[in-house]
């Protein structure tokens, strides 16, 4: 490569880093923009949380630098902006995206034994679609007169009436361009997804020889082309209410700030139906690639075969079917009809059960093995902690008597928090360890990393726990002053609790950062195979060069036989032709 | 290290467990962190079952998080001696624990569901109607006692006054201050002028949203007097955290003298200064 | 390294922010410049400024202005200190910064009705410094009286996004009334001294000259004897107000409410009050929408810029980039709605129709002198409550009935 001019590389440059087809380039593009994000959400999450710990008391940073005037003291709008963009920055650029851009990209071609995805001017396309996306939403922050700030759920009519909210003006406009662009991109990679595992799969890879990091790929992916229409649909309409006035979701005559009347004829509530026919199953498309990763990295240090494979994708499979029909659990003191609330009720109740199995199956899978403590089955194992936590609270309000007393409250910030957080965020950590020696060729660093758990795991409690308490008192999200309430005044020490370990978890990120921009460069060479695993991407070359095997893998076998009484290893690759039969025709894999 | 990592993910029920323990039960350290004072007659109902799935999730929760430390402490690759389990499930095992939790729940579903329909759809009826037979269709509901507005930001009331009729002239108007009579079926009619918000009783366990061009109506009958909370629990705007409501809750007596007097300031119309004491 | 930063001003719990501080009236001092055609002296607005510290203190730090033994009764330094500063509370657990925590968001840490929220909201919030308010028992063109202000505060302005704080302990609203009584006269003062540099001194004169405390005493005397005197006026006027309220005689229990109600509606149409002249022919608050009131026309009318043309527009920017908002016209009030801004009652209604609302083209009616003839121009009392009446029973006529959204139940008994 050294011989090209330097035109030639720089135009080398630009195709093979930045407007790259390549899978493994465009799932790092994806896992650096999405790791970005992450910090900002973090610390427009600390923003919230420096609120509600130092209510009107002036807020570092932010304050000096936007509200001078007022002593520091950030308004109550600014409140509103902070939690919308903490949600959307976090669900629709961190979670999304890292799981299904970011991995998803990484993984699905090396996973299956392909030399890239079907379709890599899409997959292109795909990421790039993200760029309109965080220059929509960044705009969002900030445009006048004010960021967005009708939540990450915008419900109509305070989003699409422009006078109702400081946020609801151009900024509005501007946060739903984004999310349609996000629609735009996932849609992209769904196909691409959907396609790559249907017909690009090596030869033996039969779809129940796959890892179930691969079924949760592709129901997400399935899940995604269903519900996003839904979703982009709706934005749409919004966006017709907000520059039209079409009024699909504002009621006739209808008054916010003495603005005009509108010239409605809608329903508030069609909004909500049609925002989490999409959501409900986003909610799943944020933790099924997770469970697939859990469970490959379980199996791996357990040294140990999944217990349970079948069922496991029937659950997989399972909790997304039966995702399409709960979204109304959001709804249930919403004014939609109480007898509909029952009906979803049932679904819902029903939908705790595949999870239950998943639950059991990788607890199966820790029996009898022979657990290796490394930083990802830490993070791993964090995740079944914390799901189980996460899992339980959703009977709470699946439950619709009780939903009826802690709907709105910080029982479902918990509940979500310990999904998202708990859950999908420590399985995408334990994935990074897990495959960042395949992604960048050497090892990330051991005691940091598992520093790195033990502070996270930690401090993750102590913010998100007492957040049950605070639920089982009454205490109402998205309120920039509670106190003022008598209910809730006395829970001001719990939330400097809180808040002080949520700085404390953003601060051990430090130490993700540096181990991780460390062992880029200084960490130590890895090879093929550093966990001993069994996978189809830990034969091809760390990291993998342009089509990503050196030799046409063949598969003979699922991808957990580990502890085989077949071979004297304790791992069995899924390429390694099994020993007493003849192999005649295919050429010997070349093995590390 | 492995039985440092057990014990962290021990330390998860154990802190879990305890934080319920320490909130739920009296003590001086953590005081009034659990459900707020019931003060409605089927809120006892929605506190039950509260307690119901917390007990049931808790023993769930117990169970798992144990069995997860348990495997971890003895299957600990530096000290286990056993050779690896080479399996790859149990059939049993799959049906006995999809079954099992699938009867839990649907017996959940099915065992609140007559708790949520009298929250939400068995309005009180006034009679029977026609046919002289209670719930069918033709009942004559309970009308309202007073209507609440929600509007940015705050909460308009409506009382119907002498003649028993709201939007008349002798309507009494009051902001964000609601008396209801105790040991009474109270039916609220609820609305919104603007955008959603949230009719929150916390200690009612009454929580309804109001939407724009929709009437809907909750129901309580209060057993206790003092004075509560209105909350709103839906995001309405910049100023949702202002609006703020007071319940009180008085003996029919205190209520009608209450209302009596609004109705009189209301109607109040002549001003004489003060004379200054100097 | 954000990380870092904040989490090293955390550990110091947010004294690296600023200090608030209260901002000059710039639009005025503009609209001051428009008319002399030249600029202030900046010599001289730093002069007004220091004087306003003097006189007033900091929104940290606040002072009740000693001027005299007339007007020390009217402000308690102790509730001022209770609503100023920043939010928190002390160590008995009395809240401190009470202004911030409810009304700097909207009306601004100076008053004037420029905080972070404000441009948002319509109406836009009342800025206090012109010393001028709405919805008051006092005649056009008199300050409120300290429980009018009570009235506002626990009622909110309905119609408005003034809220209700009728849940605020007492301690803490008297000591929200006395702070916005004492910002309202600490802008008043602002805008007199800056009159007063603009029309009365000359361009190289002085308001006062603190350095000359030393070198000079007897001009700086004189001079802070007049600033003090423009003081003193200002805070007499305030607590003259107190017995200013108008009062009302009792409503008189009509024998024949349909012949009330009927003359009620003739007066409303009739020339002496006219008030189908703005309200319009079916009291929709569509009879002119054009008018502004007067604090738009401040920096606008008064000084020659019509808002309603097209061609203003630069001169507008001009003041919006000073602070100002974007006008809007004041609209009559839609007396169908049923929501009545300053209260409800008769007694309110009777204050806004006889004495007019200040700030606003709504004039006071004119009244019959006392003892005057039939014949004698104006409404008696009678005729007032008549009109009273009549606009009390307009949003229940059949014409007004959309605007109440009357569903079938509300027709049925209770």
């Amino acid at each position: 490569m050294s011989h090209s001019h330097s035109s030639n590389s720089f135009s080398h440059f630009i195709s093979t880093y930045v407007f790259s087809k390549d899978h493994k380039i465009i799932g790092l593009q994806f896992l650096f923009s999405t790791l970005l994000w992450f910090l900002i959400g973090g610390l427009l999450a600390l923003g919230i949380r420096w609120q509600l710990a130092y209510p009107w008391e002036g807020m570092p940073v932010i304050g000096p630098a936007l509200f001078s005037g007022e002593g520091g003291q950030i308004s109550p709008e600014f409140y509103t902006t902070l939690f919308t963009m903490h949600a959307t920055v976090m669900i629709f650029f961190v979670i999304i995206p890292i799981l299904a851009g970011a991995f998803g990209n990484y993984l699905i071609p090396l996973m299956i034994g392909a030399d890239d995805m079907a379709f890599p001017t899409l997959n292109m396309l795909s990421y790039w679609f993200m760029w309109p996306a965080f220059i929509f939403i960044g705009l969002s922050f900030f445009w006048p007169p004010y960021g967005a700030g009708s939540g990450w759920t915008s419900y109509p009519p305070l989003s699409a009436v422009r006078t109702a909210a400081p946020g609801s003006d151009w900024a509005q406009t501007m946060w739903l361009m984004g999310v349609t662009f996000v629609g735009i991109s996932s849609m992209m990679g769904s196909v691409n997804y959907m396609t790559t595992i249907m017909q690009m799969r090596a030869p033996g890879m039969t779809m129940f020889r796959m890892p179930l990091t691969i079924w949760g790929m592709f129901i997400t992916a399935i899940l995604q082309a269903f519900a996003l229409p839904v979703l982009t649909a709706a934005g749409f309409m919004q966006l017709t209410d907000r520059m039209f006035a079409t009024g699909f979701f504002i009621p006739e005559f209808l008054q916010v700030n003495n603005s005009a009347p509108a010239s409605g004829g809608g329903q508030p509530l069609l909004w909500q139906h049609l925002f989490w026919f999409y959501s409900h199953p986003a909610v799943y498309i944020m933790i099924l690639p997770a469970m697939g990763m859990v469970s490959d990295i379980l199996s791996c240090f357990a040294r140990k075969p999944i217990f349970g494979y079948k069922p496991m994708v029937y659950s997989i499979s399972g909790i997304a079917g039966l995702g399409f029909i709960v979204w109304g659990h959001h709804m249930f003191v919403s004014g939609m009809n109480p007898v509909l609330g029952m009906t979803f009720m049932v679904a819902t109740m029903m939908i705790a059960l595949p999870s239950a199995v998943k639950v059991f199956n990788w607890l199966g899978t820790l029996w009898g093995g022979r657990i290796e403590f490394t930083t990802p089955m830490l993070f791993a194992l964090s995740f079944v902690s914390m799901f189980v936590i996460g899992g339980l609270s959703g009977i709470f309000m699946a439950a619709t008597p009780v939903d009826i007393f802690i709907h709105d409250t910080y029982f479902i910030v918990a509940h979500f928090h310990y999904v998202l957080f708990g859950g999908t965020a420590m399985a995408v950590f334990g994935a990074i360890y897990f495959w960042f020696p395949k992604m960048f060729g050497r090892m990330m660093n051991e005691p940091l990393g598992k520093m790195h758990f033990l502070l996270t795991f930690v401090f993750l409690n102590g913010t998100f726990f007492t957040m049950h308490i605070l639920g089982a008192v009454g205490f109402p999200r998205r309120l920039a002053d509670p106190y003022d309430y008598q209910t809730f005044a006395h829970l001001l020490p719990m939330n400097r609790f809180m808040t002080w370990c949520a700085i404390g978890m953003v601060g051990s990120q430090i130490l993700f950062a540096v181990n991780f921009f460390y062992s880029m460069f200084f960490g130590q060479i890895a090879g093929r195979n550093p966990w001993r695993a069994n996978g189809l991407e830990w034969q091809a070359p760390s990291p993998p060069g342009h089509g990503n095997f050196d030799f046409q893998p063949i598969v003979y076998r699922g991808p957990y036989e580990y502890g085989s009484p077949e071979v004297d290893t304790d791992f069995y690759p899924q390429t390694q032709p099994p020993p007493k039969k003849k192999v005649e025709t295919e050429p010997k894999p070349a093995l590390v | 290290m492995g039985r440092f990592w057990s014990l962290l993910f021990l330390l998860v029920p154990v802190f879990g467990v305890g934080t319920f323990i320490v909130a739920a039960t009296p003590n001086t350290l953590l005081v009034n962190h659990w459900l707020p004072e019931n003060i409605s007659e089927t809120g006892g109902v929605i506190d039950g079952l509260f307690m119901f799935i917390l007990w049931l999730t808790g023993i769930i929760f117990i169970g798992t998080g144990v069995a997860l430390f348990w495997f971890l402490w003895k299957y600990d690759s530096e000290r286990t001696t056993e050779p690896v389990k080479y399996m790859h499930g149990s059939h049993t095992l799959e049906v006995v624990w999809s079954i099992l939790p699938a009867a839990t729940l649907l017996f959940i579903a099915i065992f609140q569901m007559d708790a949520f329909a009298d929250a939400k759809i068995r309005r009180p009826i006034q009679s029977a109607g026609p046919d002289g037979i209670e719930g069918t269709a033709d009942d004559v509901p309970q009308p309202p006692l007073v209507e609440v507005t929600g509007r940015q930001f705050e909460w308009r009331i409506r009382y119907a006054g002498k003649d028993g009729l709201l939007y008349t002239t002798d309507d009494v108007h009051t902001v964000n201050e609601l008396h209801i009579p105790v040991d009474e079926v109270v039916v609220v009619a609820i609305q919104s002028e603007d955008v959603l918000h949230s009719f929150f009783l916390p200690n009612m366990r009454v929580k309804q949203d109001v939407v724009p061009g929709m009437q809907q109506y909750v129901w309580f009958r209060p057993i206790r007097s003092g004075e509560f909370d209105i909350v709103c629990a839906e995001l309405c705007g910049w100023g949702h955290y202002k609006m703020r409501g007071r319940l009180t809750v008085e003996s029919r007596g205190q209520f009608d003298a209450w209302l009596q007097r609004e109705f009189e300031e209301q109607e109040r119309s002549e001003y004489t200064p003060v004379e200054d004491e100097e | 390294m954000l990380i870092l930063a904040i989490a090293a001003s955390a550990s110091t719990n947010g004294c690296s922010t600023n200090e608030a501080e209260f901002r000059q009236n710039l639009v005025y001092v503009k609209a001051q410049e428009k008319t002399l055609k030249s600029e202030i002296n900046p010599r001289q607005l730093q002069d007004v400024d220091n004087v306003l510290v003097a006189f007033f203190g900091t929104p940290d730090d606040p002072r009740v202005p000693q001027v005299g033994d007339e007007t020390a009764d009217l402000l308690s330094q102790s509730r001022l200190e209770m609503a100023a500063g920043a939010v928190s509370s002390n160590e008995q657990g009395k809240p401190q910064g009470l202004y911030r925590e409810h009304c700097a968001h909207c009306h601004g840490v100076t008053g004037d009705g420029a905080g972070p929220t404000a441009e948002f909201l319509n109406p836009y919030p009342r800025d206090y410094r012109m010393g001028v308010f709405k919805f008051k028992s006092t005649p056009k063109g008199e300050k409120p009286t300290h429980e009018d202000l009570r009235q506002i505060l626990v009622n909110g302005i309905p119609g408005t996004a003034m809220p209700s704080f009728k849940l605020l302990p007492e301690d803490e609203l008297e000591s929200l009334i006395q702070y916005v009584q004492y910002l309202a006269i600490r802008g008043e003062v602002e805008r007199a001294l800056i009159y007063e540099c603009a029309n009365e001194l000359d361009r190289d004169d002085r308001l006062v000259d603190f350095d000359a405390a030393e070198t000079d005493r007897e001009t700086y005397n004189e001079q802070v004897e007049y600033v003090t005197s423009i003081v003193a006026d200002t805070m007499q006027r305030w607590v003259d107000a107190e017995s200013k309220a108008v009062p009302v005689p009792a409503r008189p229990e009509p024998a024949d409410l349909a012949a009330s109600i009927a003359h009620g509606r003739e007066l409303f149409y009739g020339p002496i009050a006219n008030c189908v002249k703005c309200h319009g022919d079916s009291a929709l608050g569509d009879g002119q929408k054009n008018d502004f009131d007067d604090w738009t026309k401040d920096w606008t009318v008064k000084i020659g810029i019509d808002p309603n043309k097209a061609e203003s527009g630069e001169e507008i920017e001009h003041f919006i980039a000073a602070g100002a908002f974007e006008p809007r016209n004041i609209h009559p009030r839609n007396l169908r709605q049923g929501v009545y801004r300053g209260g409800r009652r008769p007694l309110d209604l009777y204050w806004r129709v006889k004495n007019g609302i200040d700030g606003t083209p709504m004039p006071g009616v004119l009244m019959k002198p006392e003892g005057a003839g039939p014949d004698a121009q104006g409404l008696s009392p009678a005729d007032l409550w008549d009109l009273i009446n009549y606009v009390r029973q307009l949003p229940y006529e059949e014409l007004s009935e959309t605007g109440l959204r009357k569903p079938n139940f509300q027709r049925d008994r209770l």
